[in-house]
């Protein structure tokens, strides 16, 4: 186990030609998480397209999801930066109730297959996605730990 | 199982030149003066001259198919395209120019690829970063802006999602992974060219190492290195009245997962490009997996030559990592792996460096590393969100 504490990353604000800049705004503005949802089969996918990946319909946009969740991956990722310095960060990948796997940030890692809820973090007017761990707000979990 | 017959109503193809520069971790040249020095080399081993050529295959970035037919004094370009499969494109393009040959589109097609894989991450380097890089796609959207805020800063990050989910569904073991740099590394001990050429490597190293991105640590993840390498491919017909000993390709194709602009919302999660790939490929060739030589495998992280071991058909899901140790994988075991040490001990030119060592191991001209049975051997590709590619070479009957 690596000695290194675990921190959120750097947020930094959106480029100017950011492709999915409607995502995390709306994120920021609505304080949810959001995907992208197809009128026309009421499919559920992420990340955004010009068309919906089961039906073929241009009949797509961003709505805003529950925000629970399950675990379905996870990553811990580790840096050394040019100054020497070393950072550790834990990302989790969580399966939404309405379907999509989102990316959250987290401060632990929590196993795959437990349930999480993830809320958002406003800054530079961008919405941050960090989950937490359902045994975190006091829950039990239902699932039990993966990995 | 059913061997559908290889369709001869095309010309056979063959590559008859290989041509590698040394790997570097800080080159004093840009990429494109590598491949130039890359490409002269596979002419020189093939025998031919800049007349001969009519096709060019270049990396997507770095340089053009003008720039590279300027400098090479290539006249008459007939055939030339870019293959856009990440690191699956030197293999991809590979199978493509065997097409174009195949078809008749062209007569000699140079495969070229080079990048300052060392020096584009680093500041402190001689020729300092090229101006010019890889050409940005989609998935550089996807990787900037939905990755890389969670804290995902590279491939062995964001492959760590698919990884983890491989190894909590399979129970993968840190032994199994490590087999496969283990290996590596022993045989790049045989390979003068190997960056580790003398850097022993025990499990226990692989163990100590330290954690990347959980649970790759660093001895699974690839050598940075700036090099070029370039093959020549032409009809057989063709190559049998040139200098050096031909290699056929016997088949090739490339796959794409579905989507394949992200990694982490796919229908079939482990369903990676190389599992659609290689049946056509071996259909092709009219073969199957299982008789195969040796495996020159795409190894840009441990856990990834496992997936493709899977996809290629040569075991279940999941048992890639027990199959690798049962049936082996070093130089006298059944299925040899990356007998020049790979991504992961030799050096990085998108696995063309694995296509030059099928090549010589075909030839019988693989030094200290010839194995004794070298008839047919398979060469993959994996790139971007994992895309494949795979050619099928056999020894020219």
């Amino acid at each position: 186990m690596s000695e290194i504490e675990i921190t959120a990353p750097q947020r930094r604000a959106l480029r100017d030609d950011a492709v999915h800049a409607d995502v995390v705004r709306m994120s920021a503005e609505r304080n949810a998480p959001v995907a992208q949802r197809c009128r026309a089969c009421d499919g559920w996918q992420f990340p955004p397209r010009l068309r919906c990946g089961a039906c073929g319909s241009a009949s797509v946009e961003l709505d805003v999801v529950s925000g629970r969740g399950t675990v379905w991956s996870f990553g811990v990722s580790e840096h050394r930066r040019r100054s020497g310095e070393r950072t550790r960060h834990v990302s989790i990948v969580v399966e939404c109730e309405e379907g999509p796997r989102l990316l959250a940030t987290a401060l632990e890692v929590v196993p795959i297959g437990d349930r999480v809820q993830m809320h958002v973090e406003v800054e530079h007017g961008v919405g941050f996605l960090v989950a937490v761990a359902e045994r975190g707000l006091g829950v039990a979990s239902s699932t039990g730990s993966g990995s | 199982v059913v061997r559908p017959l290889p369709d001869r109503s095309l010309r056979r193809t063959a590559i008859v030149g290989i041509g590698e520069t040394g790997f570097f971790r800080g080159a004093d040249r840009p990429p494109v003066a590598l491949m130039l020095d890359a490409a002269e080399l596979a002419m020189r081993d093939a025998g031919v001259s800049h007349t001969d050529i009519d096709g060019i295959i270049g990396p997507p970035g770095f340089t053009t198919c003008d720039e590279l037919a300027a400098n090479l004094r290539i006249d008459d370009v007939r055939f030339a395209v870019t293959v856009h499969l990440g690191g699956a494109s030197a293999v991809g393009a590979v199978h493509v120019a065997s097409m174009a040959v195949a078809a008749g589109e062209a007569d000699c097609v140079l495969v070229v690829f080079g990048w300052d894989g060392y020096s584009a991450y680093r500041s402190d380097n001689p020729a300092g970063r090229a101006r010019r890089g890889l050409a940005l796609t989609a998935i550089d959207d996807t990787m900037r802006e939905l990755y890389a805020p969670v804290g995902a800063h590279g491939a062995a990050s964001f492959y760590a999602w698919l990884i983890n989910r491989y190894v909590h569904e399979f129970g993968i073991e840190p032994e199994h992974a490590g087999n496969i740099a283990v290996t590596s590394r022993a045989h790049a001990h045989l390979n003068p060219l190997a960056v580790m050429a003398n850097r022993p490597m025990t499990m226990d190293d692989y163990l100590a190492s330290r954690m990347v991105a959980e649970p790759m640590r660093l001895l699974d993840c690839c050598l940075e290195t700036d090099a070029a390498a370039a093959v020549l491919v032409t009809s057989l017909d063709r190559a049998r009245s040139m200098s050096s000993t031909p290699v056929e390709i016997l088949g090739g194709a490339t796959g794409r997962p579905s989507p394949g602009d992200e990694l982490l919302n796919r229908h079939v999660p482990f369903r990676i490009g190389l599992a659609k790939a290689a049946p056509r490929a071996f259909a092709q060739a009219g073969l199957l997996p299982h008789e195969v030589d040796f495996l020159q495998i795409y190894d840009c992280f441990t856990y990834v030559v496992l997936l493709q071991l899977e996809a290629l058909g040569l075991c279940g899901q999941g048992e890639a990592g027990d199959f690798a140790w049962d049936v082996g994988i070093g130089r006298s075991g059944r299925y040899p792996l990356n007998t020049h040490g790979g991504l992961l001990s030799q050096g990085h030119t998108w696995a063309l460096n694995h296509v030059a060592e099928a090549v010589r191991q075909l030839r019988g001209s693989a030094g200290d590393a010839q194995l004794d049975r070298a008839d047919v051997g398979v060469v993959t590709g994996w790139g971007d969100f994992g895309d494949g590619s795979l050619v099928i070479l056999g020894r020219a009957a």
